[in-house]
């Protein structure tokens, strides 16, 4: 995956996050490269795992702890994304 | 803090429930277009479409801050969701309900019950998973993704708080992306060779 539009990506996601996207440019982008399109859905993928589980990894630091003797564990704040859409 | 979770609404005092069924019907060309953009499927897209308009129909009548974005990013997290449910389907043969619930509910059946404990535990597998990934990352990587995807900062509130450039967030951002994708893809997240079972056993 070419590292521009993994950068790019990560810049749309990022603008997507706090909200001040351009839907139609970013529509414009992904259609004008199939490795857009690619190199997003890589990055939306593992955003939206990591922020469904952003609470979960909390449990799983604990979990973590226990089984495998993790020390450095640091609670993570709630996850006010726990609502589907 | 500037982030917004997944399309969270945004409650305002505003009477405005029916904004977003009219805000639909007017971009619903464009969401499609979107949809078919981000799944590469023009039948996929049509569900997609469809699905955003089940699920509004469904909702509680509460007005959203900013319609338009709302849908597009329910028809983006669709997309996700899909492909994952997919991969899913295809790697591991479990049946795959609604995952994104954190909590059991004690009203569910038996059945649903044990589905759901089924669902916990793989998300608890995924938790630990991300966490000893998140773990292994380079020290500047591991810190910003856990700046700005653990606790929510933008972009720019991470290279404010790191005193370096937003070019450095988003190099180490495409570092850690790059390293996660890989060990999700060893999982079967993204059509790699997840064979079932304790996600975290594997390393």
């Amino acid at each position: 995956m070419p590292e521009d539009a993994i950068l790019a990506a990560l810049r749309w996601q990022d603008a997507i996050d706090t909200d001040r996207v351009d839907w139609s440019a970013f529509t414009a982008w992904l259609e004008s490269d199939p490795a857009h399109n690619q190199a997003y859905d890589e990055i939306a993928q593992i955003d939206r795992l990591l922020r469904q589980r952003r609470r979960a990894i909390g449990a799983g630091t604990a979990v973590a702890r226990k089984i495998v003797g993790h020390r450095n564990h640091r609670p993570c704040p709630s996850d006010a994304g726990s609502s589907r859409y | 803090m500037g982030i917004h979770f997944g399309g969270t609404m945004h409650v305002t005092t505003k009477p405005a429930a029916d904004e977003l069924h009219v805000v639909y019907s007017r971009i619903r060309s464009e969401l499609l277009r979107f949809a078919r953009a981000r799944s590469g499927d023009d039948a996929e897209a049509e569900d997609i479409v469809q699905d955003v308009w089940l699920r509004i129909e469904s909702r509680e009548p509460l007005p959203v801050e900013n319609p338009r974005s709302y849908l597009f990013r329910m028809a983006n997290n669709m997309v996700i969701d899909r492909q994952r449910d997919r991969w899913r389907r295809q790697t591991n043969g479990r049946l795959w309900r609604d995952w994104t619930t954190d909590f059991l509910d004690p009203a569910l059946e038996p059945s649903d019950r044990a589905r759901d404990i089924e669902t916990t535990l793989i998300m608890q597998e995924e938790a630990l998973l991300l966490h000893r990934a998140i773990e292994r990352l380079p020290s500047g990587a591991g810190r910003v993704l856990r700046l700005h995807k653990i606790e929510g900062f933008s972009h720019a509130e991470v290279a404010l708080q790191l005193n370096i450039s937003r070019s450095a967030v988003e190099k180490h951002m495409a570092v850690a992306m790059r390293y996660l994708r890989r060990i999700l893809a060893d999982h079967g997240y993204g059509g790699g060779g997840y064979c079932g079972g304790d996600l975290t056993r594997r390393r």
